[in-house]
Formats: structure tokens, sequence, C-alpha cells
């Protein structure tokens, strides 16, 4: 089953509410890992199932991507991963620690990776009894959700001094040695740390900031 | 890895550049998966990092298609050397005289003149359409930039360009290289790319029947992108 990775941003506790009421408030609240949480999930349940694709999309992207170059490598992996978490839940007390779902999906990640590079296979081979993959990757939701992002970052971005914006494209776009550029600078590798630290932090403080706006408005509304 | 400990150490902006060990990459992957902070730090970050890359793409795209255009300086009238004595001698000159001219006002500047390169990369074939390359026509080269994901890393490659017919029209070698993952860069001739589907296979030069990599991609002329 290929599930939507269209993740908004997570904040811990609070009530379960649903995916709409969820949605609009700009945030996706984190459920908790529980034996419920796992039974739904197994069960087909819409909304747990998109709260895992945008819970463990991002996070799989992440890590894949560090590892390989090729982005068709990497959706296939992270769909296959996937598929291997769903035919485990699927099975009586597969996971016999419901709060640790996070560790079982980086260990069948790891797997998969490890399974990959020791074929050094250009396709992944799908489970034979995997259910069919459907495509609930393209919304009008992820669309805004990234002009959004776009847009903060935007924002951001003319916010900082130009020093900064010059080191965030040679870390960045231009891929830069870094102990070469930490030499030109005459800086160490902490301090480059802090200072893309530095702009990360004013895009998170964006993101709260923009979702603690949206339910002002949505309480004076 | 535990959280303070991932906290004290700045664990989730270490990992987005890449600065951990494959020990520590794995440890921290098996926390951030189970903390909702640190998976909080690591999504925004990347988020971040994404944004900023492809906003910082297209501000290098928007310069470079907003850079003047030169026009070419006409040459003068040349009425006056139209006497039946001199017609044929005149006519010489006045060939190479034009030859020279063409040369030294369009294709040398144009060789001098600086030009932003495109840092688009073009993956290995996937299941959606092959991607199109905008190749400003007035320009004498345009580059290409592939991704390389070997299986295992071979002293050099053989890179072979195809077109639609499958003829072959470049091959050349990469160079040592030692490294199964990085990214192929060709500066090209643009006269040898004229609009159309083209391939690019990659060859183990010990086995070239063997293709470590095949790319797809379609040439369009236009407004460089």
């Amino acid at each position: 089953m290929l599930l939507a990775a269209n993740p908004i941003g997570c904040e811990a506790g609070g009530p379960a509410l649903n995916y709409a009421e969820r949605r609009q408030r700009g945030t996706l609240e984190r459920y908790v890992f529980d034996r419920q949480y796992l039974e739904r999930l197994a069960g087909g349940d819409a909304e747990v199932e998109r709260h895992f694709a945008a819970y463990f999309g991002e996070l799989l992207l992440v890590k894949l991507r560090g590892r390989l170059r090729s982005p068709q490598v990497v959706a296939d992996l992270r769909q296959e991963t996937f598929v291997r978490v769903f035919h485990a839940l699927r099975k009586k007390d597969a996971i016999q620690h419901p709060e640790r779902l996070g560790g079982f999906v980086n260990s069948v990640c790891e797997h998969v990776l490890l399974e990959y590079f020791r074929s050094g296979k250009r396709t992944v081979q799908m489970q034979e009894d995997a259910t069919e993959p459907i495509d609930r990757s393209h919304s009008v939701e992820s669309e805004l959700i990234t002009e959004e992002r776009t847009q903060l970052v935007k924002r951001v971005m003319s916010e900082l001094p130009e020093a900064d914006r010059k080191l965030l494209r040679e870390v960045f776009l231009e891929e830069r040695n870094k102990d070469q550029l930490c030499e030109e600078l005459k800086i160490d590798r902490n301090y480059l740390r802090v200072r893309v630290h530095r702009a990360i932090e004013r895009f998170r403080l964006s993101i709260q900031s923009k979702g603690k706006l949206s339910r002002a408005a949505k309480a004076a509304g | 890895m535990d959280h303070q400990l991932a906290e004290r150490t700045g664990a989730a902006d270490r990992y987005l550049l890449n600065e951990f060990s494959a020990e520590e990459r794995a440890e921290f992957e098996a926390h951030y998966f189970d903390c909702v902070v640190c998976a909080s730090n690591v999504r925004e970050g990347s988020i971040f990092i994404d944004s900023v890359k492809a906003l910082m793409e297209r501000e290098t795209e928007d310069a470079a298609r907003d850079e003047p255009h030169v026009e070419p300086r006409r040459p003068a009238a040349w009425f006056a050397w139209l006497r039946p004595a001199t017609l044929t001698p005149s006519l010489v000159a006045l060939s190479l005289a034009m030859i020279v001219g063409y040369q030294n006002l369009l294709t040398l500047p144009s060789l001098r003149t600086p030009q932003l390169l495109s840092t688009s990369v073009i993956a290995p074939l996937t299941r959606e359409a092959a991607p199109i390359v905008t190749i400003d026509p007035r320009l004498p080269r345009f580059n290409l930039n592939f991704m390389l994901d070997a299986p295992r890393a071979n002293s050099s490659y053989v890179c072979q360009f195809m077109d639609e017919r499958g003829a072959a029209i470049l091959t050349m070698e990469s160079g040592l290289r030692e490294v199964s993952s990085f990214t192929l860069s060709f500066l090209l001739l643009t006269s040898q790319f004229p609009p159309g589907r083209y391939t690019l296979s990659v060859r183990d030069p010990a086995n070239r029947s063997l293709v470590v990599q095949q790319y797809n991609f379609v040439i369009r002329v236009g407004a460089a992108k």
C-alpha cells in the first residue's frame, strides 16, 4: 500500500482530533504509539494511516537520502519499508512493544538498505503477498504545504545577514568541502554548525509562530 | 544515545551536516525514530535545507535568464568595393573579413563571456518522463549533470551519448574516479545536440557491454533554465 507522506509538523501530546481538524490547525498532533494505534493501523484506519505516513515518511526520506543519491531508489526503498512494516503489523504480536514502533520502522529500513547494498540490484523486489500500492501522494494540501514552507524559508532568509546566506549557499547548494570553507572563512567546524543552527532555529520559530497565529485566528474567528 | 546527549551535542544539526561517523549516524537514527523532539528537529532542519536549496537554485536560474543579450555589430556597407577590376579580390578579401569578423564578434566573445552553469542533476532511468533540458542556442556549449549511484566503485567509467535512433554521437572516459556515487558533469557542444531525445549510457570500461547506469533526457532550445 503506497501511503502519502505529507508531514506538516508535530506537537507532542494533546487530545486525539480528527485529521481535518488537525490540518486546519496547521499541525499534525502525535498519536500515542500504543496497542490501539497498531490495531487501527493494521485494520486500515485511514486517519491513522495518514498520520503514520506523515510522521515516518519524511524521517525515512531524510535517513535514506543520507545514504543514497538516486531519488528513485530512495522512493523505492521507502515504499518497501512501509510494505514490510504493514506486513509485520498484520501478524499477531509481531511488534511486542508498540511504544517502540519508531525503532521498529527504523530497523526495517536498515534491513531494506542492507539488502539493497548487498544485492547491488537496480530495482527493489516487493514481497509476493504485498498489497497493491495506492497512490495518495499528490493532493492540493501537499502543494499548499510546500508553498507555505517556501514562503517561510524565504522570509527567514531575508532576515539573515548576507554572510549567513552566502554560507548556506556554499554548504548546501554548492556542497563545498566544509574544512576548506572553514579555512577560507577563518572559522572552525563548531562555529559553522552554530551559524547553520541559527538559521534553522529561525525557521523552527517561524513554524511555531505560524502555528500559534493560526490557532489564535481560529479561536477569534 | 539518549535525548539529553542529543540535545547537548546538537545531534540533529550534526546529522543534517553529515558530520557523523557511520556508527554515530546509526545510533542517532535509532534514537530519533523514537524521540518526538529530535524527530521534529531533524524533519524541520531537512525541510529548511531543501527549501533553501530550491530557493537558491531558482535565484541562480533567474539571474542567468536575466543576463542582457548583446546584439552583434552589423558589418559596414561595402558598396564602394563593387568595381569590376577589383571585384574578385575584393570578394575574397570580404569573405575572409566576414569570417574573421564573425569569430571576433560572436563566437569568441561568447566563449569569453562568463556563464552560469546549470546545477540541475539528471537521475538514472525513472518511471517518469525523460527530463527536458532547455539550452540557449546562442551559446556554443551547455552543461549537463548526471547522478551516478553504481553498485560498486570502478576505477573509471565509459560514457556514451546516443541519439534517439541509437546512434552513438559522443563517447568519453570519465577519468580516474574509484568511487561508486558521484555527479558526472559534462560541458557539451550545442551544435552536437540538436533538439531531440538522447540517452547516456555509463559503462564499465573492463566490460563495455555492462551498462552501469542509463539516463534519458530531451534537449529543447529556448531561454536557458
